[in-house]
């Protein structure tokens, strides 16, 4: 699945002494629910060497982070909604596969109208941090695809699949009840879920989900430097959390 | 077709917030908003355990009327908030959708 070890954006040289923070579940101003000082500007300056950008049903926004983040590694992400209401991260070692998932997300959406006034303003950014436009089509709203085909879409993109916030709503837990038996990757809020999913040879990632600057790192996950193979780059990250090297908010 | 008071009345209902005393026409039950944007009619009373503040934005957007959370749960605040702003009227009972449901089936609300 994440075969290609093409990469974007910046890249480091592992400092042997260094834990690189990384909080891997950032929403931009462009999702509806996030706040509008959620830019590169706000985000870029916290305390973490590494994050993506997961927007709602949308990649539209990674390329200015990605741009504009000069001390950061950013992985390029999106959080898919379901069909059945559960919301699945898809991280991406290159900008164009994060977009043509996008690009199909956004085709199996029903245009439906909405107030962004109401509903929260989703804000395109330009490389220079300037609003530049805004998506009419509410992306808080599930897609047509399932949990299978979201997964099978990001998969086939060279990407990494995580399902969000299993335990909590829109998390797949939440949800449906139980785990998929093909989820291999999960990111919780509870403690007692980390216990249980590690019990059971799951993956499991602690991030922020943050939709407020505030919010950006309160949960994380932590890589030694020997986590990397060589340089440190969205390939690289992206594979450290395939394999497992990396410690929560709770080991 | 009938008043929503009455329907909170004869069934127990509790208000959480009353817009505004509507007529109802049908009732739906559903917690999974891809289904409920898709099949739920206008005027309708909707009976669900979901309570995320989408369901506000799907009320909206299929002209249901008034959303009834099931099972003894509460609306969190930003879905109570964004309610009182898009004028969707909020209730809840400690009964579960089925048992609900039934009631208002046999106020003649099809």
């Amino acid at each position: 699945m994440i075969g290609m070890a093409e990469s974007i954006g910046n890249e480091f040289l592992p400092n042997e002494n260094k834990v690189y923070k990384a909080d891997l579940h950032i929403h931009s101003c462009l999702s509806p629910c996030a706040d509008l000082t959620m830019v590169p500007s706000t985000v870029c300056t916290k305390d973490i060497d590494i994050l993506a950008i997961t927007d709602h049903n949308t990649a539209e926004n990674v390329a200015a982070f990605v741009c504009l983040c000069k001390d950061k590694v950013v992985i390029p992400g999106i959080e898919i909604h379901t069909f059945e209401d559960v919301h699945i991260l898809g991280y991406f070692s290159t900008l164009s596969d994060v977009m043509e998932v996008s690009k199909i997300v956004s085709e199996n959406t029903n245009p439906l109208p909405y107030d962004p006034e109401t509903f929260g303003y989703q804000l395109l950014l330009n490389e220079s941090e300037d609003f530049v436009g805004m998506l009419d089509n509410y992306l808080g709203f599930p897609t047509n695809l399932s949990i299978d085909q979201t997964i099978d879409l990001i998969e086939k993109h060279n990407g990494l699949a995580v399902f969000a916030h299993a335990d909590r709503k829109f998390g797949v837990i939440y949800q449906l009840g139980i785990l998929p038996k093909n989820a291999h990757f999960v990111e919780v809020r509870k403690r007692e879920t980390w216990q249980e999913l590690k019990s059971t040879g799951h993956i499991v990632l602690t991030s922020s989900d943050a939709h407020i600057p505030d919010e950006i790192g309160s949960r994380k996950i932590f890589f030694q430097n020997d986590a990397f193979s060589g340089k440190i780059d969205t390939h690289s990250v992206i594979s450290a959390v395939a394999l497992g090297r990396f410690r929560t908010i709770w080991d | 077709m009938l008043k929503l008071s009455q329907i909170i009345e004869e069934v127990g209902l509790k208000s959480v917030y009353l817009h505004n005393d509507c007529e109802i026409e049908h009732g739906y039950v559903g917690d999974l908003l891809s289904i409920v944007m898709r099949s739920a009619k206008e005027n309708s009373i909707w009976m669900t355990v979901q309570s995320h503040v989408n369901i506000v934005a799907v009320a909206t957007l299929t002209g249901i009327r008034a959303i009834v959370l099931c099972e003894g749960m509460e609306f969190p605040e930003d879905t109570l908030q964004k309610a009182q702003e898009e004028g969707i009227n909020l209730l809840v009972t400690d009964e579960n959708a089925y048992r609900v449901s039934g009631k208002i089936y046999s106020l003649n609300v099809r």
